[in-house]
């Protein structure tokens, strides 16, 4: 670890080229911690399936490529096929945990990501899968950087769907009613929303970020059958730090997680990235309830 | 005038409470019907039922001589009820302008604001509803920063962007500084005659409800006590033993 460390500080452009490349897989987290506030700010569920459709999306998308499709039309692919999923879900499973105490959605999206990893390892097997973009790489400083255009063009989807999701939600009719739903379920209703298909409308619509933001992830990075759980860690830690509905929160908490993980693999070995991660879980929830602590403290 | 919101033996019960004990009411189109009782006599456990947010176990409600008590509380919105709370719920993280727009946007056209096309129905009605409750001058002010009396008057005026048929108001007058209370009901009067609005009141303050309401009905401990028109409800001695505590 010490001996990593050294090598850091005596090479700069490796700090470099690590920070850029946790940036831009930050996008990826960011995009399905989007979806996992939304879920959780409008319908009060935590989706612990959340890795497993971004797994999921990511499979979908290199089975499109087997068949000869392009991955940017496997995405779309992807998020419909997670839309649908995620309405099926809700109609059998979701329903019936909205108001209801949060450890019940805990425990059956736990199920639910349980069969949904089963699934994938039985339908697509156990070993990694990318879909290979073919796009190359820039070069910069004498090739001491490189940069996958892949990985740019991911990054930039990412932004392109976040802005467009924010856009939705703020302007569309739909958007405006999961928002309303959000803010007053009840008032909502009295006055004409339909709020069970608001919240249809929301898990659905987070499913289908997820199956985008897998799909993302296959053309860049690899995906696991089992891959989903950290994505679930990384997405509920992203909105436990940023906070529900704070989108430029979500933003900033998954650039800084995809650079913090970039940095761990490096100084720790990436045997132990993932461990990292799930480590600096129990730091923020530690420090989280210590100032939520504090807080009472001071309000006594 | 026919009947437009029609209760037959209506129960509720939650554990061994019975909040509604076999409640039947009558309300005219047209017409402006108050209910009054001591707090806990299962006021709003009625608008509740009727407007779907809970099930009952027993009886009857009707709106236009359909059975609604098994609808969804949406879908009787949209079939023309409409109801405002005791504490006022409005998205207070969207200004009174989104607030109104939201409560319209179940008539309008699906992604109309998307495409900058806002429906201009909708506008117009906002701020001819936004003026018609004194809000005009606050439409851009965030709700959650409106006084609590200017909160209520926004869901009023959320309640009739979408021309229901019949508003159930709960407590409208509560919280409300006593100089706006002349002109709240001014405003209630206004809209029951121009617009042909049917009301159903529950109101604590009782020269209000006395002025207001063509027909009173009096529950105490989820029971129907009396009804009738106001001075008969007023010098009804249950009703006076059910307010003074007299045995």
């Amino acid at each position: 670890m010490i001996a990593n460390l050294q090598i850091l500080l005596d090479a700069p452009a490796l700090s470099l080229q690590l920070l850029i490349d946790g940036i831009l897989i930050g996008a990826v987290f960011a995009l399905a911690a989007y979806g996992l506030a939304l879920v959780w700010g409008v319908t009060n569920v935590i989706n612990v399936a959340q890795g497993e459709f971004v797994m999921l999306g990511g499979f979908i998308t290199v089975l499109c490529a087997d068949y000869g499709l392009s991955p940017l039309i496997g995405m779309p692919i992807a998020a419909a096929s997670l839309y649908v999923l995620g309405w099926v879900l809700f109609q059998l499973v979701i329903v019936h945990l909205v108001g209801r105490d949060m450890f019940n959605s805990v425990l059956a999206t736990f199920g639910i990501a349980i069969v949904l990893q089963q699934l994938m390892a039985h339908v697509f097997g156990g070993a990694d899968r990318i879909v290979e973009s073919g796009l190359g790489s820039w070069f910069f400083l004498d090739g001491l950087i490189g940069i996958a255009k892949v990985k740019v063009l991911v990054f930039v989807a990412c932004i392109a769907l976040g802005i467009a999701l924010a856009i939705f939600l703020a302007r569309s009719r739909q958007g405006q009613a999961i928002r309303a739903t959000a803010q007053e379920p009840r008032a909502a209703s009295v006055l004409g929303i339909e709020t069970r298909r608001v919240y249809a409308l929301t898990f659905a619509l987070n499913a289908a970020i997820c199956g985008a933001a897998g799909a993302l992830a296959a053309m860049a990075y690899t995906i696991h059958a089992y891959g989903g759980l950290a994505y679930t860690i990384r997405s509920f830690m992203i909105v436990v730090m940023a906070g529900i509905g704070n989108l430029a929160g979500i933003i900033w908490a998954a650039l800084s997680l995809g650079v913090a993980e970039n940095f761990a693999g490096f100084i720790l070995g990436v045997q132990y990235q993932i461990a990292f991660v799930f480590g600096l879980l129990v730091v923020v929830l530690v420090l989280r309830n210590w100032r939520l602590k504090r807080k009472r403290l001071y309000l006594r | 005038m026919t009947s437009l919101l029609e209760l037959t033996d209506v129960t509720k019960t939650y554990g061994g409470v019975v909040a509604n004990d076999a409640i039947s009411l009558n309300v005219q189109q047209g017409s402006i019907v108050g209910l009054i009782g001591p707090n806990g006599s299962g006021k709003t456990t009625l608008f509740n039922a009727i407007t779907g947010t809970i099930p009952i176990d027993s009886g009857s409600i009707r709106f236009k001589g359909q059975e609604i008590s098994h609808c969804l509380t949406g879908d009787i919105a949209r079939s023309g009820i409409i109801r405002t709370f005791q504490q006022p719920r409005i998205y207070k993280a969207m200004s009174a302008r989104d607030n109104m727009l939201l409560s319209a946007s179940v008539r309008t056209e699906p992604f109309a604001h998307l495409f900058g096309r806002s429906n201009r129905e909708a506008h117009d009605r906002m701020g001819e509803l936004l003026d018609f409750v004194g809000l005009a001058d606050k439409q851009d002010e965030l709700a959650g920063d409106l006084s609590f009396g200017q909160q209520k008057l926004l869901e009023l005026a959320m309640a009739l962007i979408n021309d229901p048929e019949m508003l159930l108001l709960d407590e409208p007058t509560a919280g409300i500084n006593p100089g706006l209370v002349g002109g709240l009901i001014d405003r209630l009067k206004t809209a029951n005659k121009m617009r042909g609005l049917t009301l159903l009141v529950i109101e604590h303050n009782m020269p209000v409800i006395m002025d207001l309401a063509e027909h009173i009905y009096c529950l105490a401990h989820g029971r129907l006590l009396a009804h009738g028109a106001p001075d008969n409800v007023r010098q009804d001695a249950r009703v006076l033993d059910a307010y003074l505590g007299a045995a």
